[in-house]
């Protein structure tokens, strides 16, 4: 492309771009723009791959994640670990090390950009759960992840 | 004329970010300026003292949203260092590149608000509507458009795939020929010309005395660039130059990023082509770092970026200090102004590219009134930083 000097340069810019360029912009919300696949959107969790491991809260920077953990007792006798984790969404940075600190996969990203909410108590993620997180999980605590 | 000073901020339009000059002037010529700074001061030093080095990566990134990644860059290097811990090579190669992108884009942006400084507009849109290419770029690789968290302890999280280079080099080989035409417009239009030719002139060996860095210093002549002083990452591996200006004014500053522009396309090509196909990315990293204390440094678009990291044998650093380049480059923006006409002064100060939010630290405030002084213990600092 030969190259193109000063203000005339620029006038013809505008004109094509007027007359030929589609806008650079987007009439969002009619129009939308897709997310790249590696976009870090509204926060998954998935309570049964997870065990309760706590590495996520640990590495955590904002102190978004709570794990919460009680052992009970079954009628047999024997005591088993159950728990569930506490999401205070509005404080998350999504920088993703959660996910990434994760040996189980149970924390994901998904696409979802528009998380406005009216009130701060709708931001909280509660994911208690009946389940039992009775697989111990293969943590290496001497390692960054 | 009598002589007349006035402030300008903390809170004003000019600039985004809260800080406060002071001017003395004669008529419309600037004769005496004197800055002070310390109205956004988040502790983010002390508060990496209360995380373990891998919150603290997260907590440096936000040091700067403009130059995230060159945060993230100098503490990793750092702690490795500490931790004796080998990057693998195509990381290197990631990080280095998205280091580039990084200068890409914030020189575009500092593009357009230098334009838009001197009432320039349509460059000012320009610039930014080509930024959106690395921008997309960015986006692409990391997933995000700033605050990339692209490096980690050891190595990079993501890597480029085959499909992911094509776009890259397309998208690059665009942002080149368009950073070639705005070189022409800076060196040949006249209204740009007339608001930058002698406008914030500061001498290379005052530049020295006063210790800037970054575009500045090499726009004054002197070809400091830590890159090629102190090469880190795969510098020594590419084919560069350092870029300087024997202008000494807005328009060498200018010039000297535009090129860099030029260069950074370059240089992420070059990686692309010499980057050693698939293997690891990260490199296993310890929790603990052994004690001992370490500074790096890296080139950031702003300038010479400095990060000193102590370790007592924990997960937590003991002291983490930063050296952000505005912090560098303030004394000599206060030569800039003054000399100079007041309606200079938004494009003589912004030729530095300051960020007030990177440098604030710990401010001692004397009540002039009282003779006073007042500091705020960590306690009273927690309270004031949490929202509930």
């Amino acid at each position: 492309m030969p190259r193109r000097f000063g203000i005339a340069a620029m006038a013809m810019e505008l004109m094509e771009s007027l007359l030929v360029q589609k806008p650079a912009t987007v009439i969002y919300p009619v129009e939308r723009l897709e997310p790249p696949e590696r976009f870090r959107g509204r926060l998954r969790f998935n309570p049964d791959e997870c065990s309760l491991c706590g590495l996520c809260q640990r590495d955590c920077p904002a102190d978004v994640i709570k794990v919460v953990r009680k052992r009970v007792e079954k009628e047999d006798g024997t005591k088993e670990l159950t728990g569930h984790l506490e999401f205070e969404m509005d404080r998350c940075v999504f920088c993703g090390q959660c996910a990434q600190s994760c040996r189980k996969g149970a924390i994901t990203f998904t696409h979802e950009f528009e998380l406005a909410q009216p009130s701060r108590e709708l931001f909280m993620m509660d994911t208690r759960t009946e389940d039992t997180a009775d697989e111990e999980c293969d943590v290496d605590e001497d390692t960054v992840p | 004329m009598p002589k007349l000073s006035f402030p300008i901020g903390p809170q004003h339009p000019a600039l985004k970010e809260p800080e406060n000059l002071r001017f003395t002037v004669d008529g419309e010529l600037v004769v005496d300026a004197d800055i002070r700074i310390g109205y956004v001061h988040r502790s983010i030093e002390r508060s990496c003292s209360e995380r373990n080095y891998v919150q603290d990566l997260y907590l440096c990134e936000r040091v700067c949203g403009i130059c995230s990644n060159a945060h993230t860059l100098a503490y990793s290097m750092a702690i490795e260092k500490l931790a004796d811990v080998e990057v693998p090579e195509r990381a290197q190669y990631i990080r280095m590149m998205m280091h580039e992108f990084e200068r890409i884009h914030s020189h575009m942006l500092w593009l357009g608000v230098a334009a838009h400084e001197i009432g320039f507009e349509t460059l000012f849109m320009y610039a930014w509507r080509d930024r959106e290419i690395i921008q997309d770029i960015l986006e692409m690789v990391s997933g995000n458009r700033g605050h990339y968290a692209m490096t980690t302890l050891g190595g990079v999280r993501y890597d480029i795939t085959d499909e992911m280079a094509g776009k890259i080099r397309e998208g690059l080989a665009t942002l080149r020929q368009r950073a070639e035409h705005y070189a022409d417009i800076a060196t040949t239009e006249a209204t740009f010309l007339k608001r930058t030719v002698g406008v914030g002139v500061v001498s290379g060996d005052r530049c020295q005395q006063l210790g800037a860095c970054g575009p500045v210093v090499r726009a004054s002549g002197k070809d400091y660039d830590v890159r090629a002083y102190f090469p880190y990452l795969k510098y020594d591996n590419v084919e560069w130059e350092v870029r300087t200006s024997e202008l000494c004014d807005v328009l060498g500053r200018t010039i000297v990023r535009v090129q860099e522009v030029i260069d950074a396309c370059d240089i992420s090509i070059q990686c692309l082509d010499l980057m050693p196909e698939g293997g690891e990315i990260q490199a296993k990293f310890p929790r603990k770092v052994p004690e001992g204390e370490v500074t790096s440094r890296v080139e950031a678009q702003r300038g010479e970026l400095i990060y000193y990291v102590r370790s007592d044998g924990s997960d937590v650093p003991e002291r983490v200090k930063i050296r952000t380049p505005t912090l560098a480059n303030l004394p000599a923006s206060i030569e800039m102004v003054i000399g100079g006409q007041i309606a200079d002064i938004p494009i003589a100060f912004a030729s530095i590219d300051p960020c007030f939010s990177c440098t604030d630290r710990m401010v001692v405030l004397d009540d002039i009134s009282t003779g006073d002084r007042r500091t705020m213990s960590w306690a009273e600092l927690v309270k004031l930083g949490k929202r509930k």
